[in-house]
């Protein structure tokens, strides 16, 4: 018997998340996401629905929870995962996920006589695709899956070929970009999902009384 | 042959004998990683009946080493471990002198 904590995290965390729940979520998020980009580095001229990806990333833990409740902790039990989210993780990743719109609406918005905004639109799948790659390494050093590495690989070359491929308008290419990946993540999760109630089909009896 | 000196020996002694148990140790081991964990979730990591867990949590719980914790799931009463203060602190302090322990022992 070994005793190493870290394995030990990495082996709960890969337990309690073997659902695939988080990835599917995960990838719609993805897809909304490039879909509100798309939108707002158009100017907001194409018809993305904006106001259903609100609501789902607003209410996306709660219904996450609810979802897990039925599915997830009767079949193998719940974990209350301690979730810290280190600085460079913030500074790397969530700060510009949360202000690349932001950012791009200012800029759209007032300086687009000044600066040549086009070439930032263009290459905003590249700049993404490599933020993603703090993501999955995250998801790697959580997990100890070794897979997710594959996804920051793939982020990154996809962002780039994106980038370097025109479309009209510009702004289609962080679209295109956000789809497929978002896609990947999608399948990956429903395998995982499929995986997981084939190994557990049945919820266990109630057994979380102390005798 | 040397006797071994008591100071020596100190480490050994000061093994907290109830964490040094294989099965409790990793209880405390998975509980350490987590905020809390029902007694299923224990149960499949840690690969012991429920029989046995339950006996073990049971001293853990009198030690104060482990809280259980029951909460409402709906309407369906649901029991959570977790480790207490002293039981983490207890946990860091057998880690501390294990590795004590085998400090400074030589390869043969």
């Amino acid at each position: 018997m070994t005793i190493n904590l870290k394995e030990i995290q990495q082996k709960t965390y890969r337990y309690a998340q073997q659902d695939g729940f988080t990835e599917l979520f995960m990838g719609i998020f993805f897809v909304f996401y490039g879909g509100i980009c798309y939108d707002i580095f158009s100017d907001f001229t194409t018809d993305f629905p904006a106001i259903p990806f609100i609501f789902f990333f607003a209410f996306f833990g709660a219904a996450l929870e609810v979802i897990r409740r039925r599915v997830t902790y009767p079949r193998i039990g719940r974990a209350k995962i301690v979730e810290d989210i280190k600085p460079w993780y913030f500074v790397a990743v969530i700060l510009p996920l949360a202000l690349l719109p932001a950012i791009m609406y200012i800029t759209l918005r007032f300086f687009s006589d000044v600066w040549n905004v086009t070439l930032l639109v263009k290459w905003s799948p590249a700049l993404l695709g490599i933020v993603l790659v703090g993501l999955f390494h995250d998801r790697a050093d959580k997990t100890g899956n070794t897979l997710y590495y594959g996804f920051a690989v793939l982020s990154v070359v996809s962002g780039v070929v994106v980038s370097i491929l025109d479309f009209s308008p510009v702004s289609k290419g962080i679209f295109i970009f956000f789809l497929p990946m978002g896609g990947v993540l999608f399948l990956f999760g429903l395998g995982m999902f499929i995986q997981f109630v084939r190994t557990y089909p049945a919820p266990e009896e109630d057994i979380n009384v102390k005798s | 042959m040397s006797k071994a000196e008591p100071d020596e020996l100190q480490p050994i002694a000061d093994i907290d004998k109830l964490i040094h148990e294989p099965a409790r140790l990793l209880v405390l081991a998975h509980l350490y990683v987590v905020e809390s964990a029902d007694f299923l979730f224990l149960m499949r990591q840690t690969g012991l009946t429920g029989g046995n867990l339950s006996s073990h949590m049971s001293k853990l719980e009198e030690a104060g080493y482990i809280a259980v914790e029951k909460e409402f799931v709906g309407k369906k009463p649901h029991t959570m471990l977790r480790l207490t203060n002293e039981g983490r602190k207890a946990f860091k302090e057998y880690v501390q002198s294990m590795k004590q322990v085998f400090n400074g022992l030589s390869e043969r």
